[in-house]
């Protein structure tokens, strides 16, 4: 079966910056929109094809609404500098909706854990747990290194119950957001998680302590975003031989059931 | 009226000479959202040995100025999962089929050739002796003439299907290789593979690779590449297949005008999935606009 993935021409609709590094682009590209599902991700070119930088950059899909979709993303080196300095009108090149995102749990109570820039994946998760379970509870946990680092709260705030933390205190708990996970109590928690990796190691182990499912959203560099490259490679939990031993982050996933990753 | 743009390679007959090259394109389908794959003159995939291979620890890649670094390691499921998973989805893609084969002895190489030769979805073979990857593997083949020509007899000897020997570029010459290949048997060469390189993380000290070293591809090795391809095409008698940060018509025309009878399309592939595709009627336009045939400008190079 052919995958429905498309190389298609955005036009952007608005690049708001959202704090010194960290901006919100809004894509009309009807083909990648329409199919979007939570978790999954788009590889934008950031150049014409040939110049610098090279590769597209992988970007998970914030948000869609109707033909647009939004992205979140943090300037941290050449590519996301290019997308920073473009403006409304401006045409630009969309690989995707690619990758395995969420699965939604069965069950009546969601946790979704977003440490930094990895809060992106999780609004569109929100969304669709909000449509397709209306009466199960959605508890976000938001952590950041500061207040200035927090992202679209207020649109994480419409979608449940909201706990911050922050890492100096300056807003919400002070402290990791893996705390704020610790104080949960419920035995059926379905928590999805994405940000930097040892963040997403201790709710994967706070989830296996409390029997919770844990759905992680990894990084990897990237070259292809389809499977072919087999640049993306992480190795998987277990001692496995020959070409198992590693899953690809753009095909596998970029969100693994947490023991697939770290037993 | 179409322009006819097919090319022979050795035994092989291909549609037209634009090609994908191994390691780039997957076992084909990953792109079928983006390109008919039996619209190209070939494919070639990823790299087969004989038993499977995890392939190195990430990072395993890192972009650099105009070109990017890889040290995949070779990463398959060896000859026996691909046939077994790959050829029945190859032989829908009803595609040209080159299977790119690798290995640690010149035994490996044999067994693999006689693996493949039965197998009718196999349009060619195409021998990787100068993947830079891999510790113990493919260097010494490529970077040695009369290992290099070794290796192409023992796949010649084993095999009935057309023989691409794919040739090294970190080497003193490589027309010698070529030489040496041509004369040991080989129905073409195909040049060039990555250019061996590195680069550092000034903060950490640390390497960006985990392997430390991998294989420079794209847009900055095309100087190196069509250099290659020239030279070589001077000496042998046998088509040449160029390679090397392809990523425009214009890419493919030099090519052309170097002396290859075909190309592949490598890392570009990354950033328009859809292009090989787009060359083959860019191409196609471009002989018609200009009123001529693919084999004018095969080695038309004015001196
Ligand atoms: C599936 C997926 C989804 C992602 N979603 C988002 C998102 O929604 N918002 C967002 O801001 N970022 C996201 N990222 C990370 C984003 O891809 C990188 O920040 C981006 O590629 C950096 O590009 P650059 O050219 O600006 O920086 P570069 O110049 O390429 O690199 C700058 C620094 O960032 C590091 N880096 C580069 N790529 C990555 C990467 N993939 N992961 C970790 N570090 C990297 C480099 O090693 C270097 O130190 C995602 C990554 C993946 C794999
Ligand atoms: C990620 C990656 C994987 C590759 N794997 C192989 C391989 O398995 N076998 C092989 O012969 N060449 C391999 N190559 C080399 C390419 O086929 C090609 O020779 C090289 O990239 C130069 O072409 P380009 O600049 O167009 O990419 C690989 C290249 C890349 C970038
Ligand atoms: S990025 Fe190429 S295989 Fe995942």
């Amino acid at each position: 079966m052919v995958a429905l993935q498309y190389v298609e021409t955005g036009c952007i609709q608005q690049n708001n910056q959202l704090n010194p590094d960290s901006f919100e682009m809004q894509i009309y590209a009807p083909q990648i929109a329409q199919r979007a599902e939570p978790g999954q991700f788009v590889m934008v070119s950031c150049s014409e094809v040939g110049r610098s930088p090279l590769l597209r950059r992988p970007l998970s899909i914030h948000d869609v609404h109707g033909d647009t979709l939004t992205l979140l993303y943090r300037v941290v080196g050449e590519g996301t500098a290019v997308m920073a300095a473009m403006g409304t009108g401006d045409p630009i090149s969309l690989l995707g909706p690619l990758g395995q995102g969420f699965t939604i749990a069965e069950t009546d109570h969601h946790c979704l854990v977003g440490g930094g820039i990895g809060i992106a994946p999780l609004l569109l998760l929100a969304r669709k747990i909000a449509w397709t379970q209306p009466k199960a509870g959605i508890t976000i946990l938001a952590g950041a290194r500061n207040r200035q680092e927090l992202l679209a709260l207020e649109k994480f705030a419409a979608m449940g119950t909201l706990h911050i933390s922050t890492d100096d205190g300056s807003e919400g708990q002070h402290g990791f957001v893996t705390q704020l996970l610790g104080n949960m109590h419920d035995t059926a928690l379905a928590v999805y998680t994405c940000g930097p990796t040892p963040m997403m190691q201790g709710v994967a182990k706070l989830c296996r302590e409390h029997g919770w499912g844990c759905q992680v959203s990894l990084e990897s560099h990237m070259a292809c975003g389809i499977g072919a490259c087999l640049g993306c490679a992480v190795a998987r939990s277990g001692i496995h031989a020959g070409a198992d031993k590693y899953v690809h982050v753009c095909k596998d996933g970029p969100v693994f059931n947490a023991e697939v990753i770290w037993a | 009226m179409g322009v006819d743009l097919a090319v022979q390679i050795g035994g092989l007959s291909l549609k037209n000479p634009i090609m994908t090259a191994s390691g780039t394109f997957g076992y084909g389908e990953e792109f079928s959202p983006f390109v008919n794959c039996a619209d190209l003159g070939a494919i070639v995939v990823k790299g087969i040995s004989l038993l499977p291979r995890p392939g190195n620890p990430p990072p395993r890649i890192v972009e650099t100025q105009g070109g990017m670094l890889n040290a995949i390691g070779l990463q398959n499921g060896g000859v026996e999962r691909f046939i077994q998973v790959k050829i029945p989805m190859l032989r829908e893609l009803k595609a040209a089929v080159i299977v790119n084969i690798l290995g640690d002895s010149i035994d490996d190489y044999a067994a693999l050739a006689r693996r493949l030769d039965p197998l009718p979805e196999v349009h060619g073979i195409e021998v990787n002796i100068s993947c830079p990857n891999v510790k113990k593997g493919g260097v010494a083949f490529g970077t040695v003439p009369e290992m290099a020509a070794r290796v192409t007899r023992a796949v010649k000897d084993n095999t009935s299907k057309p023989v691409i020997i794919k040739l090294s570029p970190n080497v003193n010459d490589i027309t010698a290789i070529a030489l040496a290949v041509e004369e040991a048997g080989a129905d073409a060469v195909s040049l060039i593979n990555t250019l061996i390189g590195m680069a550092i993380d000034v903060q950490s000290r640390r390497p960006k690779l985990a392997n430390i070293i991998g294989g420079l591809s794209g847009p900055a090795i095309k100087p190196v590449a069509l250099r290659m391809v020239y030279q070589v095409a001077q000496v042998v008698g046998i088509p040449v297949i160029g390679i090397g940060g392809i990523n425009s018509l214009n890419d493919v025309l030099e090519f052309l005008i170097a002396g290859a009878t075909a190309v592949q399309i490598g890392t570009a592939n990354f950033i328009n999935p859809g292009l090989s595709g787009e060359l083959v009627q860019g191409l196609e336009g471009y002989l018609r606009e200009n009123d001529c045939k693919l084999a004018d400008l095969v080695g038309s190079l004015q001196t």
